[in-house]
């Protein structure tokens, strides 16, 4: 027996996001009309407002929805100094830990061949713009311990030292592969803390 | 080490068995193609955790079903253990110790012919089961080596190949020294086996390296030689030195065996780089392997045969042996199950 169209429809929209199957997707679509009234409201909207309101900070490519993002407009925060991540989320992993004061910059991925992934499709041509501008202290690398992420390090050591730029590494102290969001606190700051000049 | 109890469900072309092993021989008899292998390998997979076929183990799911389950009681170092493997669509799952296994099969004549692949496979299999850091650090080189493979392959990724070196450089020369130890290990005890089995030859092996004439030392060393073919490389478009290329070089009175040895020969070589096998594990784990002989006792002269049956009949000694006929293992008295068309009795 099929479905009516519109459960379909929202089964077949679900089932597009990652990890999540046609078995799912049905489950949700399920609670989803089954919800108080209202609820179901309030996801889509949220959808549309983040949709809406989020782009990126035209500085540190992480996720804003006001351009410059907070921490690019804090004054306290030194613009000499930059930590390079892969993702949005490595970010709310170094801020938990408090003991960076510089800013960001979101790399969006690593290198990975495999999957088609080279320097142009990540936010690298930006970060050379960026550094040109600021004339930076240091540059932090933070790319995960894995595999892609350590390869992407290296090549941005490669591309930045020969400029005169101060680039080091954060400590391989992460467990290899391990997420810098899965870390906890303490094992980042020593990581960090014990950050090499590449 | 004992096995006592396998059951096995939906694997392969046995829907449901189970067996009471004996706590020396058992002996499995059938003709070929009725499941007595497919029976050794679930004990190699529950003692193992992998497979020595080469298939996806998800294949190995009978078919019309979506799991196959294998499971196992016994006594390690005296202590009661248990094993259970489930292999789905997803990720197989296995519980239970690693307990060293030594699998005799008819294509071990190969192993001092055949390709380079089955060579690497035998020196994988066997560091892998019982040393994590060598298993862990062959995943990761061979990550590294399919990305640096696909950034050969696009001109646009080409930029990128070397920042992927140093890490398989790292793992690679981690590889080399683990594959080099156990072979120089491996040597003694095979050429003393080898004797007593064909004592006009006399047995070598070693390690070749794959790609370079001579052992790389260091992380550097392997850089600098990477860079040496390069252009080679780009134009074959994958990487051309490292432990993915390895061999080992076997001889007899210092001839190649690849060139050289006879159909006899080779099975002597076969049967000492096992029973040596048997030996290291045994001194590695301080447990006496499981030895799992498939269909192999029947190839063998009277000479052969009595070296491998001497090792089986050693107190506490377990064996599981496949044959199409019962009446060669009449004085060991071994446990007998008869297997046909996938039903075990
Ligand atoms: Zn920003």
């Amino acid at each position: 027996m099929l479905y009516p169209e519109p459960i379909q429809q929202l089964v077949q929209e679900l089932n597009k996001l990652p990890g999540i199957g046609p078995k799912t997707a049905q489950r949700l679509a399920f609670f989803l009309l089954n919800a108080p009234s209202g609820e179901a409201e309030q996801l889509a909207e949220a959808i549309l407002a983040a949709r809406r309101r989020i782009r990126y900070c035209s500085q540190c490519f992480n996720f804003t929805d006001d351009d410059p993002c907070a921490i690019c407009r804090n004054p306290s925060r030194d613009p000499t100094w930059i930590m390079v991540v892969e993702h949005p989320k490595d970010v709310v992993a170094m801020e938990k830990m408090h003991e960076f004061k510089g800013r960001y910059h979101v790399l969006h991925g690593a290198i990975s061949p495999m999957e088609g992934v080279g320097p142009e499709d990540l936010k690298v041509k930006e970060l050379i713009d960026r550094l040109h501008q600021v004339s930076p202290r240091e540059i932090v690398l933070a790319t995960s311990s894995s595999l892609e992420g350590e390869a992407t390090a290296l090549y941005l050591a490669r591309l930045l030292k020969p400029m005169g730029f101060r680039v080091t590494r954060i400590a391989r102290g992460l467990p290899m592969g391990g997420d810098l969001d899965y870390t906890d606190e303490m094992t980042l700051a020593k990581a960090f803390e014990g950050r090499q000049e590449l | 080490m004992a096995l006592e109890k396998v059951a096995v469900q939906h694997f392969r072309n046995i829907a449901a068995a189970e067996l009471r092993l004996s706590p020396q021989l058992t002996l499995l008899v059938g003709a070929n193609g009725q499941g007595k292998t497919n029976l050794l390998e679930a004990i190699y997979l529950l003692l193992q955790g992998r497979s020595f076929r080469t298939t996806s183990e998800r294949e190995a799911i009978q078919e019309g079903w979506d799991s196959a389950r294998l499971e196992a009681q016994g006594k390690v170092s005296g202590q009661p253990a248990r094993w259970v493997h489930v292999i789905t669509a997803a990720r197989p799952s296995h519980q239970g110790a690693t307990v060293p296994v030594v699998l005799f099969a008819p294509d071990d004549v190969y192993l001092a012919k055949g390709s380079p692949e089955r060579r690497r496979r035998f020196l994988d299999l066997l560091l892998s089961a019982h040393d994590a850091h060598y298993a862990k650090s062959l995943r990761t080189y061979q990550r590294a080596l399919l990305q640096r493979n696909r950034a050969l392959k696009q001109p646009a990724l080409r930029s990128v190949v070397d920042d992927f070196t140093p890490l398989l450089a790292h793992e690679g020369l981690y590889l080399w020294q683990r594959r080099r130890t156990l072979l120089s290990s491996l040597l003694p005890l095979a050429q003393s086996l080898h004797r007593r089995l064909a004592p006009d030859d006399a047995l070598s092996f070693r390690l070749k390296e794959g790609g370079w004439s001579s052992p790389l030392e260091s992380a550097e060393a392997f850089q600098a030689a990477l860079e040496s073919r390069r252009r080679e490389e780009e134009a074959r478009q994958m990487t051309l030195i490292g432990p993915h290329r390895d061999d080992i070089l076997f001889a007899l009175n210092g001839k190649d065996t690849t060139v050289y040895a006879s159909q006899g020969q080779l099975r002597s070589i076969a049967l000492a780089i096992k029973m040596a096998t048997y030996e290291w594990l045994r001194q590695e784990t301080g447990i006496r392997p499981v030895i799992l002989l498939d269909d192999v006792l029947s190839e063998l002269d009277a000479r052969r045969r009595q070296a491998v049956l001497e090792l089986t009949a050693e107190p506490g000694q377990q064996t599981l042996v496949t044959d199409t006929e019962a009446r060669n293992y009449e004085t060991l008295d071994p446990t007998i199950y008869y297997v046909q068309g996938g039903v075990v009795r």
